[in-house]
């Protein structure tokens, strides 16, 4: 199954209403909150935002969860290493070298919940922001950079594209898998050389099509003129309204709370 | 080899759609037969196609191999070896360094070597009227639009398919380049290849077909021969498909009086019924040798 990660779950919704630059920072914003929190309260506070926010945000609890669920083994091992490898408080259990200590336990717990937080309003981020917008929003976000010489608006312009051509190559990717497939092509037999070499014939007209493709982009750019520079305009303007500012400010305060409780 | 469609139906099931792109179809392409499927897009033609050689397989329904079903994964391997597939704008699969490389693919994989394959690939670029002193080390990314075409077609015969399935085979090709390639495709049914091609170009599928199978939104509307199929022009208009010339030219002709079979399609048996036709309504006759 395809992973949900960094997909963009398409619904209306006041979360998918935000100025994405606004969402950047909220991100930003809520990932400092839980490196500084350093008490369950504070933990458990930044989960009812995110909880919150995940009802809000009308992706179903389902989907949100499939997303998350590749991560599980980033979640679990350091789980375990902390688990039984740090000692402090009162001894559990132990079992051979494994010794379990309340302080362990609880360390390990504490660590894991904010992994798995982290990784909540990553994915709700991505789920509700589609990759237009991330990209509008980096080039606005990036603007600043452009007086020392970085190519801010070109980096964002690049980006949207790249994204915009993933479905597009992984069409023709079936494409030519399948026309390989019929002229007798193995990709999943023999030794590692035999596969490595099997590649190829799926790799080179991949990259063929791709710089067809970026060939005829860049004719169709050109003969509407496209320039670079500062100065372009948006078709879609973002804007940041008075509820942008509310979440921002309520998040801010959030975060306070957490370094104090 | 033969083909039988039963009761075939394919649905795609994403997380988001599911959609029936088959629906009931039973028919099946006899040996040797030039077999068209016709219609609009998105009615199911290229699903269809994938079925001959099991990259798909029916929800329902079975896909008949000269008897077997295709869902055996030893059929499919078997099939695959006697099915040749050329998929539109096949130039997309190029990927050797050579010309001969390339068109080496097929056979290779199948298993020839040494002076096997070599005159497996010199029989392919003869068969696709390519030089082989001319093409073979030649790079095919460097080649024509109508030469790519040509070697892509070449890297599928190849490996001596028996029955050749051509999705739009001159789609984006000049008009020289597609007299060329379909001059091509009729000479390997001449030589005794079974073809299944999906086509766009009524005139092509009237010309070279022994049967025409006319899709919409995956079911069945018509299947029989050309002049049977493109009969029903009224019909084929609701769907969006067009038929031939010379049969649009019949049907203005007989609404302004004209009696001519509506199952004409080609240009010699036109010629002599509206010579008929115009005897019948007291034109006389003159020599037409002699008058051009």
């Amino acid at each position: 199954m395809k992973a949900a990660l960094g997909r963009y779950y398409n619904v209306q919704s006041p979360v998918h209403a935000l100025d994405p630059r606004v969402k950047i920072h909220l991100l930003i914003i809520l990932i400092v909150g839980a490196f500084l929190a350093h008490s369950f309260m504070g933990l458990a506070l930044l989960v009812i935002v995110a909880l919150v926010a995940v009802r809000v945000s009308h992706v179903p609890v389902s989907f949100v969860l499939r997303a998350i669920a590749p991560f599980v083994i980033m979640f679990v091992i350091p789980l375990a290493f902390n688990m039984f490898f740090q000692s402090s408080g009162e001894v559990l259990f132990s079992w051979g070298a494994l010794t379990l200590t309340s302080g362990g336990l609880y360390n390990a717990t504490f660590a894991t919940v904010r992994l798995v937080v982290l990784f909540l309003f990553a994915t709700l981020f991505t789920l509700s922001t589609s990759p237009i917008e991330i990209c509008d929003a980096t080039d606005y976000l990036l603007a600043p950079f452009s007086r020392f010489g970085f190519p801010s608006h070109e980096v964002a312009m690049m980006m949207s594209i790249a994204l915009r051509f993933i479905p597009t190559l992984q069409e023709e990717f079936g494409d030519i898998r399948k026309a390989q497939l019929s002229r007798g092509a193995t990709f999943d037999e023999g030794g590692p050389i035999r596969r490595l070499k099997g590649v190829f014939p799926l790799i080179v007209p991949l990259f063929a099509s791709s710089i067809r493709h970026a060939e005829g982009l860049a004719y169709a750019m050109e003969s509407r003129c496209y320039a670079r520079g500062e100065h372009r305009t948006h078709y879609h303007e973002l804007r940041t309204r008075p509820a942008d500012w509310i979440v921002l400010a309520c998040v801010l305060v959030v975060d306070v709370a957490v370094c104090f409780i | 080899m033969r083909i039988a469609f039963e009761q075939v139906t394919h649905t795609y099931v994403a997380p988001s759609f599911t959609e029936v792109a088959l629906k009931d179809l039973t028919f099946a392409v006899e040996q040797g037969e030039f077999f068209s499927i016709i219609g609009h897009t998105g009615s199911g033609k290229s699903t269809l196609i994938q079925h001959i050689n099991g990259l798909l397989t029916p929800t329902s329904g079975r896909v008949l191999v000269d008897g077997e079903d295709i869902t055996d994964k030893r059929v499919r391997a078997r099939t695959r070896r006697r099915v040749g597939m050329v998929f539109q704008y096949p130039e997309k699969q190029l990927f050797a360094k050579t010309v001969a490389e390339d068109v080496a693919f097929a056979p290779r994989n199948a298993g020839l070597t040494g002076p096997e394959l070599d005159a497996a690939v010199r029989l392919a670029l003869i068969q696709v009227d390519l030089d082989y002193d001319e093409f073979a080390d030649a790079s095919p990314f460097e080649l024509s639009g109508g030469q790519q075409r040509r070697v892509a077609l070449a890297g599928v015969i190849a490996s001596a398919p028996e029955l050749l399935v051509l999705d739009e085979p001159t789609a984006g090709l000049d008009p020289i380049s597609r007299d060329e390639v379909m001059d091509i495709v009729v000479r390997l049914h001449d030589e005794g290849k079974t073809i299944v091609m999906v086509s766009h170009s009524m005139d092509d599928v009237a010309r070279f077909s022994d049967r025409v199978l006319a899709l919409n939104a995956g079911e069945m509307l018509f299947l029989g021969t050309p002049g049977e199929v493109f009969s029903h022009a009224t019909e084929l208009r609701v769907v969006n498909l067009g038929v031939p010339h010379v049969t649009q030219l019949v049907n203005e002709l007989n609404a302004h009086g004209f009696a001519l079979p509506a199952t004409l399609y080609d240009v010699e048996a036109f010629a002599d019924a509206v010579a008929d036709e115009l005897e019948r309504l007291g034109v006389p006759r003159r020599d037409t040798q002699a008058g051009a």
